[in-house]
């Protein structure tokens, strides 16, 4: 018994030796990922990374940019660590960005890849590059020191606060698998030296189909789940002029109902915005509760024109990041998904009905 | 209990002559400060002995040499009844003469009486004053703590349970110590067993020196080989009192100033006095935060060795550079960077304590401030790491109890070692070590983790929180007292009962 305690203990210890440690000053964490397409079948993908270098009692952070050319992920990986001073490692990805040309062939081996790595947590951001990603990584002055957070927190603070909708790693997966849902992704440019949001990628299973600019990206992230923020203007005709108001949400609810089902289903979606007008030119009164109800009633029509118009153009692209078949499977035995897509999807009614209310208008002196 | 048995016990106090007289005179061979003289009264010559050391002169002089110069006597008896002292016996057995002689009594001899000596009691009184409680300090509540002698403290302690039903039995303990040692309980109150089982303990300890209560309760306790403490170590007669109420068995010794509670439970360990003395809302919070603080205290340090050395992915983004900026300049292992500070707080703690007051504080701030920075500005340590091991430290000495403030210091080392070599799954492994250690533990054969295992609701009105005192109707059943009541059967609105 001693004897197998002794040979049980002295295991556990020696055991330890096995295992690799990673302390945090001496690897390279990687902040974020962008892959390309290169030539044939490679990819490029770069990587960006914090160093700290060294000076006496204080250390400065410095930011440095690789690029390797490779067909996997983890042979990436071990391409760039042939380059790198100390190891390379994943777990501190917060953004991946694909390039468009990647994006059309398809994302999901890729998203898998970084998906199974138990070190990479499923709430980092995914995001769709216009052009080329080594480029949009490739920021310039004081920003380059930042970017590791400058990507995440770029799409995390439109997401909270403006009209970016939802979106991460978990979520990507979990519509790209829906079967009757369709994925999106943020689309990322750089605009001279700047880079910035400019709209929402949507795919076809994995595959990356077309784009809608912010407006639409507006309208569309009320109609896909609500929202408590974020902010548009509308023009509105006040006295045969054109004024502009700006309007941030509040609060917005969104409720889909299935009208009727046969030959085609038809839906009414109730979208109930609660808004507040921050900003607008020109004479409105805003104390005059005829003119905020006129308000109210021109901009719920657009917001309405709009989004007849944005669902009509998913039903041409044959693309549902709406949802609509998450709904209609949810109420039909023998769901077929490829019956759904070509040909119910396509005939699906919806009737948008808006109704705008505006809470209040600021602070009045 | 034998954990002392030595193979050759030493006998104290063997007298080797039968006379009482020889032996009397044999004393002052080997001790000098035994003194033999011859009293001369108008009555007749007396022969008094004594140690001088051990008697109070004055009192010798008046209460009993003054009176015998004055009054006519002839018999012991007649000494007895004309002295002013009170506790006087006439022996001719030599052991208990030498007890006496030992515990400060003065021996007289009448010439004609060879064979029988009267035993006068003049102890010397050296004691300190009762003072404020210096370890279990309360802001607010009584400031009076236990002293050295047994019958002071035993008058504290009467003095707040007065009632006939308090107990106190009294034992010898040490072969050659003979400590003193007090077991206080109510009866009707107090399971007899728990008592039996303390006072059959303590009867059982085969040693020699036995130090005072404190080395008493490492004798008598459960579980030797346990870090945790299984006695509440108190120095507050209120304490003691309280416990008494609840139906715990109390014991002291004459020599230490703090007295043993059992059985006991982890709970109470973390509870001061003061939780009692404060309303509910804010002895819970106070309470809450203890507990939490020896959670902190325990499993900060740790966790920044196992996330640093293994678990990089789990630090937050925000947190990240300025986690590697704090690191990028130290050239050792995250393991040997938490122990060196570790190890450096321990040192300030111990010599803080070992040092005079004024000298300790001194340490305490040159070591705190200056070594701290130093050792940061040397890249040593990091200043994360400086933050968390003082917090850690700090969060440690909130325990109440002074023991267990010791016990949750000790136990943070095995828990870094372990995070360095198996990181967070170490931590894991070792908490549960640690529970299912503190599981088996008792306190006099009751359960130690109660009332969470065995699993007891209405005990838990005194644990995480202190709940109101209309609350408190019921004893705790760990101590599976004889009355469970606290509120007295009458129907008046008036009399809340409360003992604490």
């Amino acid at each position: 018994m001693k004897k197998k305690k002794f040979i049980s203990l002295s295991v556990l210890i020696l055991l330890t030796g096995c295992l690799d440690t990673q302390i945090i000053d001496e690897i390279l964490l990687i902040q974020t990922v962008g892959i390309d397409k290169h030539e044939e079948n490679k990819l490029k993908y770069t990587v960006t990374y914090p160093f700290f270098l060294e000076q006496g009692e204080e250390s400065t952070l410095n930011m440095e940019q690789l690029s390797v050319i490779s067909e996997t992920t983890e042979e990436a990986r071990s391409l760039l660590n042939t380059r790198a001073q100390q190891p390379l490692r994943y777990g501190q990805v917060r953004v991946i960005m694909f390039g468009k040309e990647v994006a059309e062939e398809g994302l999901e081996k890729y998203v898998k890849s970084f998906y199974r790595n138990p070190r990479i947590g499923s709430q980092i951001f995914l995001s769709l590059a216009e052009g080329k990603t080594e480029e949009i990584l490739r920021l310039k002055g004081e920003k380059q020191q930042r970017i590791g957070m400058y990507f995440s927190d770029l799409i995390e603070q439109n997401i909270e606060f403006e009209n970016i909708p939802e979106t991460n790693m978990h979520l990507f997966l979990f519509d790209l698998y829906s079967d009757g849902k369709d994925a999106i992704l943020p689309l990322i440019t750089k605009e001279g030296e700047e880079p910035k949001l400019i709209g929402t990628a949507l795919f076809d299973f994995d595959r990356y189909i077309d784009n809608i600019d912010l407006n639409e990206t507006y309208i569309f992230k009320q109609l896909r789940d609500g929202s408590e923020g974020g902010t548009s203007q509308f023009m509105v005709e006040h006295e045969g002029k054109k004024e502009y108001v700006v309007i941030e949400n509040v609060f917005t609810d969104v409720q889909y109902k299935e009208k009727k089902r046969t030959p085609y289903p038809e839906y009414d979606i109730q979208v109930e915005i609660q808004g507040e007008i921050t900003d607008n030119t020109g004479n409105i009164d805003l104390n005059d509760s005829n003119q905020v109800t006129k308000i109210e009633e021109s901009v719920g029509k657009q917001i309405k024109t709009e989004s007849e118009k944005l669902i009509k153009r998913f039903q041409e692209l044959k693309v549902d990041p709406l949802g609509f078949g998450e709904k209609y499977r949810s109420k039909t035995r023998n769901w077929k998904p490829n019956e759904w897509k070509e040909n119910i999807y396509p005939q699906t009614k919806s009737n948008v009905k808006v109704d705008l209310e505006i809470l209040q208008s600021g602070a009045i002196e | 209990m034998n954990f002392f048995k030595r193979k050759k016990s030493f006998q104290a106090a063997s007298p080797k002559s039968k006379n009482l007289s020889e032996w009397l005179s044999a004393l002052s061979d080997g001790n000098e400060d035994f003194m033999e003289e011859i009293i001369e009264t108008p009555y007749g010559n007396i022969k008094i002995c004594y140690y001088t050391t051990l008697i109070d002169h004055q009192r010798l002089n008046v209460d009993f040499l003054q009176p015998l110069k004055t009054t006519p006597w002839r018999t012991y008896k007649d000494i007895q009844r004309n002295i002013y002292v009170d506790d006087t016996a006439v022996t001719n057995d030599i052991p208990t003469t030498n007890e006496r002689l030992l515990q400060g009594f003065a021996a007289c001899q009448l010439p004609d009486r060879k064979e029988e000596v009267l035993l006068i009691n003049a102890p010397a009184d050296v004691q300190r004053e009762v003072s404020i409680p210096e370890t279990e300090f309360s802001v607010i509540g009584p400031q009076e703590a236990f002293v050295e002698k047994l019958e002071t403290n035993i008058f504290l302690i009467r003095k707040r349970l007065p009632i006939e039903d308090l107990r106190i039995r009294k034992l010898k303990i040490g072969t050659l110590s003979s400590t003193e040692t007090a077991v206080f309980y109510i009866d009707g109150i107090a399971d007899q067993e728990n008592v039996n089982t303390i006072i059959q303990r303590l009867k059982e300890v085969n040693f020699d020196d036995v130090l005072g209560a404190n080395a008493l309760a490492q004798m008598i306790q459960d579980h030797s080989y346990t870090v945790f403490p299984q006695f509440v170590n108190t120095e507050r007669p209120d304490r003691v009192a309280a416990s008494l109420a609840e139906g715990k068995v109390v014991f002291m010794s004459n020599g230490s100033p703090q007295a043993i509670i059992g059985p006991s439970t982890l709970v109470e360990l973390f509870s001061s006095l003061e939780d009692y003395y404060l309303p509910w809302h804010i002895a819970s919070f106070v309470r809450m935060l203890r507990l939490f603080s020896v959670g902190f205290s325990i499993l900060a340090t740790p966790v920044y060795v196992a996330v640093l050395t293994y678990h990089y992915e789990m630090i937050p983004k925000d947190l990240l550079s300025t986690l590697i900026a704090s690191r990028s300049n130290i050239p050792f292992p995250p393991l040997i960077e938490a122990l060196f500070l570790e190890f450096t707080i321990e040192l300030l703690r111990e010599a803080g304590a070992r040092l005079p007051t004024k000298v300790g504080q001194t340490i305490g701030i040159v070591g705190g401030i200056v070594i701290g920075q130093a050792s940061v500005e040397a890249g040593l340590t990091s200043n994360i790491l400086l933050i968390v091991v003082a917090l850690a430290a700090l969060a440690s000495f909130t325990t109440p109890v002074y023991q267990m403030g010791n016990t949750v210091r000790i136990i943070r080392f095995p828990f870094i070692v372990m995070s360095a070599m198996f990181g967070a799954i170490g931590i894991a492994l070792m908490l549960a070590f640690v529970i299912a250690h503190l599981i088996r533990l008792e306190s006099l054969g009751r359960p130690y983790l109660a009332p969470f295992y065995p699993l007891r609701f209405t005990d838990w009105k005194d644990t995480f929180v202190r709940l109101p005192y209309n609350m408190f109707q019921q004893r705790p059943q760990q101590m599976r007292p004889k009355s469970k009541a606290r509120k007295k059967a009458s129907k008046t609105q008036k009399n809340k009962d409360i003992d604490e």
